[in-house]
């Protein structure tokens, strides 16, 4: 990141719906946003605001009917993920871009053995015979620091503890040296120490092998210490978009401003005292019926009849820094 | 009669074990110790914060108090009363005065039945008032938890998360309850939610007087709601201080660790030196000897694999288990 960036995925006005019998529900909602080579990028926002429909809408994982994606583009490497044909896809998946999910439980498969489900990978992607493979698995548990690996590659999943299992699964995720890391709740379903123990081995391997991470998640604390860049989201749409600093030191969107009001963090008491927590009015609207105009304006105590009206877009308002606000864009105050 | 007691609960030495069967006849094949000796006060109006990771026993300790599991050994003094000692019928006559919220709204609110139901349910078995009385009540506690009448007539599944969280809330609070034990009571709800709900404890102990067991992971929140916080590793307090002191001040290593691994929310938090933890949590069938943080702790020395160490009092009054501390030690 210190020459001209090279933008390694584009994605420009993505919708993908749900066509479900209640209605349609517009889980993201024109997204646009770019990640550079060895950036590490965040989506953060509340449960229901589409971060990880925009993660799957990349692996083009979205399940298909109900979902859809309606428009858009998502440029990989000068690629148009979006048509690409399925079996094209496939040898992206695992491969270019990786994923690791929250609960790895649900995501490895418990009938084989871990060695085994990463062994996989190298004969599907890289056309090695089967020792080879096997040796590799080793080796890269061995690199995700799973203690004695090559007895542990004969292990099942229901033998592992949870952190040994999210790190099975970063493994076989970075099998294939990916380019782009996609992490959904990566650590969410740990304890903080082993928290602590994943995000450092993520932020090493990043380290070492330059690649992309798509860090979603809803702690604000994970991005701090992992992003170098935030995307707010709420409600299907990107509502900020800037680095990590100037989130946390000057956050433009009242939605994000709120976010970061609300979260008791240690030693909050002692910074600010027994100060009640700011609190974000309401609830999250329902999908099927969105707000007319910003989506946020129900919630926000700074709407006026524009927010009511018209649906701010996403500009640019000091480098770098992008916000969904009217009152960020025409500077009320 | 009793004699005025400042704190409203007492629970000395409590151990629980749970036995693990196995086999055609149920044989016990060993112990899950998920409380190993714990002893705390909590004082009449005091928030008592209980944190540590998963598996510590945070969530036994709490169903223990409220004896929905029967300790193994130890007492719990309830305002002056041992509720070891009362039978069936004496412990349904305390119930009322000590209530309990569990983490997940969604599994602890009888689907078919309104909230009116609900929240009349304990009116009806504990106080003897007239249908319309009743119904006054429910209204009032729904006005205290931020719901409306109308609300009354509702099932639960027509309710959104933070919401049910208040309902859950208004049961707790029907009969007037001294000491309310939280468990995980936030988790399982989104942050701006979260702090509405979070903000509601802080009123309601206000207006009530309440006093909190407030159990939680999330050491932000529990600083934000306790006076006073223990930290549980494998079933032990390992250390109780002070709501700002564990947070900027700790001292047991594993204290420590916990409050490094800590990702806070503010610019510039790349940049922080952080310890790391080496290892898991070890099992809770299977103990470790000594102390039982040994094998992780970056301060082992060997007094700590064969002795388990005493808890002593520091300078500024907080209570720590670790061989590196002695009694009255300066902080």
């Amino acid at each position: 990141m210190t020459n001209l960036p090279k933008e390694l995925v584009k994605i420009t006005h993505l919708r993908t719906e749900f066509h479900i019998p209640e209605g349609v529900v517009p889980a993201v909602n024109n997204v646009n946003f770019n990640i550079q080579a060895g950036e590490t990028l965040s989506i953060i926002g509340e449960s229901g605001c589409g971060k990880s429909v925009t993660a799957l809408s990349i692996m083009r994982l979205i399940p298909d009917p109900p979902g859809k994606i309606v428009s858009g583009n998502i440029n990989f490497e000068g690629v148009d993920l979006l048509k690409l044909p399925m079996s094209k896809m496939r040898e992206i998946r695992g491969n270019k871009i990786a994923m690791i999910f929250q609960e790895p439980m649900t995501s490895l498969n418990p009938l084989y053995t871990v060695g085994n489900q990463i062994s996989e990978v190298y004969l599907e992607h890289k056309g090695y015979n089967y020792k080879d493979a096997w040796d590799n698995s080793v080796n890269i548990l061995g690199k995700v620091g799973i203690p004695s690996p090559e007895e542990r590659a004969h292990e099942y999943i229901h033998e592992m503890s949870g952190g040994m299992r999210q790190r099975a699964m970063i493994a076989m995720a970075l099998a294939c040296s990916p380019r782009l890391l996609i992490a959904d709740e990566p650590t969410t379903a740990v304890d903080v120490t082993i928290q602590n123990q994943i995000l450092n081995l993520m932020r090493d391997l990043q380290a070492s092998t330059g690649a992309a991470i798509l860090l979603i998640t809803h702690n604000f604390g994970v991005v701090a210490e992992m992003a170098d860049r935030v995307i707010v989201m709420y409600l299907g749409h990107a509502v900020e978009d800037a680095d990590v600093d100037s989130i946390f030191d000057k956050p433009l969107h009242p939605y994000t401003r709120g976010l970061i009001g609300c979260i008791p963090f240690p030693g909050r008491k002692s910074l600010l005292g027994k100060k009640p927590l700011q609190e974000i009015p309401g609830i999250v609207p329902s999908m099927y019926e969105l707000p007319e105009g910003c989506v946020f304006h129900p919630r926000c105590r700074w709407a006026k009849d524009i927010c009511r009206k018209q649906a701010p877009e996403l500009v640019e308002t000091e480098k770098g820094h992008k916000v969904a606000c009217w009152k960020a864009v025409e500077k009320w105050v | 009669m009793t004699v005025k007691e400042d704190y409203i609960l007492n629970v000395i030495d409590l151990e629980k074990h749970f036995p693990i069967k196995k086999g055609v006849l149920k044989r016990t094949v060993g112990l899950v110790h998920a409380i190993n000796g714990v002893s705390f006060k909590i004082r009449k109006k005091e928030s008592f914060g209980l944190v540590g990771e998963s598996g510590c026993g945070k969530s036994t300790l709490g169903k223990c108090i409220v004896f929905l599991y029967e300790p193994t050994r130890g007492e719990i003094i309830f305002n002056g009363v041992n509720l070891g000692g009362l039978d069936n019928k004496k412990l349904r006559k305390i119930r009322p005065q000590f209530q309990m919220i569990f983490q997940d709204p969604y599994s602890t609110l009888n689907p078919r039945m309104s909230v009116e139901a609900m929240l009349s349910e304990p009116l009806k078995l504990y106080n003897k008032m007239s249908t319309n009385e009743r119904r006054d009540r429910v209204f009032e506690l729904l006005e205290i938890v931020g719901l409306r009448p109308e609300h009354s007539t509702r099932y639960p599944h027509e309710f959104s998360g933070g919401q049910r969280q208040r309902i859950a809330v208004a049961r707790a609070l029907a009969l007037n309850p001294s000491l309310i034990i939280c468990d995980e009571p936030v988790s399982a709800l989104d942050v701006s939610i979260q702090a509405q709900i979070l903000n509601l404890f802080d009123k309601l102990k206000k207006k009530f007087g309440l006093s909190y067991l407030f159990i939680s992971h999330d050491i932000g929140v529990v600083e934000h709601v306790a006076d006073r916080i223990a930290v549980m590793y494998l079933g032990k307090i390992v250390e109780l201080a002070k709501d700002t002191e564990i947070c900027q001040n700790p001292q047991h290593p594993y204290t420590k660790a916990l409050m490094a691994a800590i990702p806070i929310p503010k610019s510039r938090s790349r940049d922080r030196v952080k310890i790391s933890l080496t290892g898991d949590v070890p099992s809770p069938i299977d103990l470790p000897s000594g102390c039982f943080f040994h094998h992780r702790c970056p301060h082992a020395m060997s007094i700590c694999k064969e002795k388990a160490p005493e808890t002593v009092t520091l300078s500024d009054g907080r209570e720590v288990s670790c061989h590196l501390f002695n009694e009255g030690d300066r902080v």
